[in-house]
């Protein structure tokens, strides 16, 4: 062995070894370092999303329990503004209840029933107070509703407590299943059916379809109306028994959907694609020209008599709302939407639904109050442009005749409804104007 | 001669000149600048085609976004943003508003994640179901509630819906805002090959569109 490689033997490798070794002892402390630090931030993670879950189920029974608490107080109120206030203290419980209850992991199968009743709750509450203010007084029915709301709330506001004290609200860490209910879980109690008129009422979500009340007809028969209408070939693709039971049409290419009703064989809705030419707002003529054209699409679909609300125009297409005009009056009820490709000048969709749900036919008082003295129900902010009567779907179930009444004040404009019949204003919205066109917000 | 070479040249150049006015009046590209321009660039930002600063000029990052997006979106990728372009993002190049924005983009992820590679009503539907959730007593009443409610969706679950969407999902989402709903009033979708809870098997289904039974 020579010099050299005695040298490198005695110092050279071990030297190298030794400081690989240390290298590899460094990087190993730091990775090590490193997983630690990742172990506590996700330790630290799941701490934080526990401690909001609790914070969820604790609050949750919070307001359960001062809706309770407000439905009690309710009980004994005599003033008719304390009732009012009253209700609205529970329109905001139960909202902030349903709100925390959406946010804690359980199954939506094993709560769906809570959750509906917590909803309910606070639009039947809305609903009497705007009772309360009209007429300054509840009825039988409303009072013993109102004590069944109590009652279920009272349990369920002892249930969570329940919960909590023996811990047995979720925290969030544990797998679930969104959609199941295992075998282990007790059937949801039964929750107050509530008999009122307001948006989440069972009455309206069980709603049947006044428009289409003719006959059943067959595929065959449907098929040939959405072809007559849209003038193109179409292949029937199934049937669909929702809200409107409908037969389900498609071209070859899958271009074109159509549904037509199985009852009266009306067309409830097509959608093609549009070419996507055309920006910007159109001017006046072009803004004519699309609702001609859409206008002369609704009558040969079966939709005579409507008259434009407002536009919209995206995408290459201009959706026009249209409401169904008798004499005067406009039926805003019977609602159908129109998109037309602003290109092709051609309809590209529809959607009757709104129509097909409400249109019946109807008969109303003439306006005992004249447009004068329904002016004077209206804000003296609101600079008035324009005035028609209109029948206003003020519930689901209700359609009243109003005054509308647009106009604008400080920058924004509005519609403001007022009763024909007793002068009163009924409702206020807001128009949303933007370079995309008009919306009512 | 020389004349009227000269004046036939001036012509075609105004013509020419013209017609670049319209083009530009009309549609984007390198160079371009304004407003428009800052709605383009703050778009393709939003759906991760451009890092760039939201400062109105239509430069090379720009145009690298643009025909990014177009390749993605089926589109001729000439990096110039015309009507077509433009309504593939959703907005319109007179100065009109962006129509893709909040509710819009959120439910367009969220169908995106979903449902791409399904049919076109059958993105539409996805979105009536939410939408329809919104109305129903059952769910939270909010787009941004109902999609993010724990377990509901799986693209929330898997981080699928942090995707950018495209075109299609866009305009599946505009629609199903618009009021169109394909379901009729459905609640509930799943795919009958890989689901497996039992509650929503029980359910009565009412419709199918491509890969998804609606309930």
């Amino acid at each position: 062995m020579n010099e050299k490689t005695r040298r490198l033997f005695t110092f050279t490798i071990p030297a190298l070894t030794a400081a690989a070794l240390i290298v590899a002892a460094v990087w190993g402390r730091s990775q090590r370092a490193r997983a630690e630090r990742f172990e506590r931030l996700a330790d630290e993670y799941a701490s934080n999303y526990v401690a909001a879950c609790t914070r969820c189920g604790r609050e949750l029974a919070g307001s359960v329990s001062q809706m309770e608490s407000s439905l009690m107080k309710l009980r004994v109120t005599a003033s008719a503004a304390n009732r009012v206030l009253a209700l609205e203290d529970i329109v905001r419980e139960s909202g902030e209840a349903a709100g925390l209850l959406s946010r804690i992991p359980q199954s939506q199968a094993a709560h769906i029933e809570l959750a509906g009743f917590l909803t309910r709750a606070g639009d039947f509450a809305r609903t009497l107070s705007k009772k309360l203010l009209a007429d300054g007084r509840l009825d039988e029915t409303d009072v013993e509703q109102l004590e069944a709301v109590l009652s279920a709330a009272s349990r369920l506001a002892q249930e969570l407590d329940e919960k909590i004290a023996n811990g047995e609200m979720p925290v969030g860490t544990e797998d679930f299943d969104y959609y199941d209910i295992s075998d282990d879980d007790e059937p949801e109690p039964e929750y107050p059916a509530l008999a009122y008129d307001g948006a989440y009422s069972a009455a309206a979500s069980v709603a049947q379809p006044l428009g289409v009340s003719g006959e059943e007809k067959s595929p065959e028969e449907a098929l040939r109306e959405a072809e007559r209408i849209l003038g193109e070939k179409l292949g029937y693709a199934g049937r669909t028994d929702g809200a409107i039971p409908c037969y389900d049409f498609a071209s070859e290419d899958g271009e074109i959907s159509a549904s037509v009703t199985v009852r009266s064989a009306r067309l409830l809705s097509f959608m093609r694609a549009p070419s996507g030419d055309g920006g910007g707002l159109p001017d006046g003529a072009e803004r004519e020209r699309l609702t001609e054209c859409a206008l002369a699409f609704l009558e040969s679909a079966g939709y005579p008599d409507m008259a434009p609300l407002f536009a919209s125009y995206e995408g290459g297409t201009a959706l026009i709302s249209f409401a169904a005009k008798h004499g005067e009056v406009f039926v805003l009820g019977d609602l159908v939407k129109v998109w037309i490709d602003r290109g092709a000048c051609a309809p590209v969709g529809l959607d009757a639904r709104e129509y097909l749900m409400r249109h019946h036919e109807r008969e109303w008082e003439e306006p005992s109050v004249t447009e004068e003295r329904a002016r004077e129900a209206v804000s003296e902010l609101l600079d008035v442009t324009d005035a028609r009567l209109v029948l206003a779907p003020l519930t689901p179930l209700t359609e009243t005749l109003c005054w509308e009444f647009r106009g604008s004040c400080m920058g924004g404009e509005y519609l403001v409804w007022v009763n024909a019949a007793t002068g009163r204003e009924e409702r206020i919205a807001r128009i949303i104007s933007d370079e995309t066109g008009e919306r009512v917000g | 001669m020389k004349g009227i070479k000269t004046a036939l040249t001036a012509l075609l150049l105004a013509a020419a000149l013209i017609f670049a006015f319209a083009a530009d009046a009309a549609s984007l590209s390198y160079g371009s600048r304004g407003d428009d321009v800052k709605k383009v660039q703050s778009r393709l930002k939003t759906w991760g085609y451009y890092n760039g600063a939201v400062d109105g000029i239509f430069g090379s990052g720009t145009l690298a976004a643009v025909k990014s997006f177009q390749r993605k979106n089926g589109l001729t990728a000439d990096g110039i943003v015309g009507p077509k372009t433009a309504a593939a993002m959703g907005i319109t190049l007179s100065g009109g508003a962006p129509a893709t924005t909040g509710d819009v983009y959120l439910l367009a992820r969220l169908i995106y994640g979903e449902g791409r590679g399904e049919p076109y009503k059958g993105q539409v539907a996805i979105g009536a179901v939410v939408l329809n959730r919104v109305k129903s007593a059952s769910f939270p009443n909010t787009i941004a509630g109902v999609i993010y409610q724990r377990g509901a969706f799986d693209a929330v679950s898997d981080g699928q819906i942090n995707l950018s969407p495209d075109a299609t999902a866009v305009r599946a989402a505009r629609d199903a805002l618009n009021g169109w709903d394909p379901t009729n009033g459905c609640l509930f979708y799943y795919n009958p090959a890989t689901a497996t809870s039992r509650w929503m098997l029980s359910r009565p289904v009412l419709l199918r569109i491509g890969n998804h039974a609606f309930c």
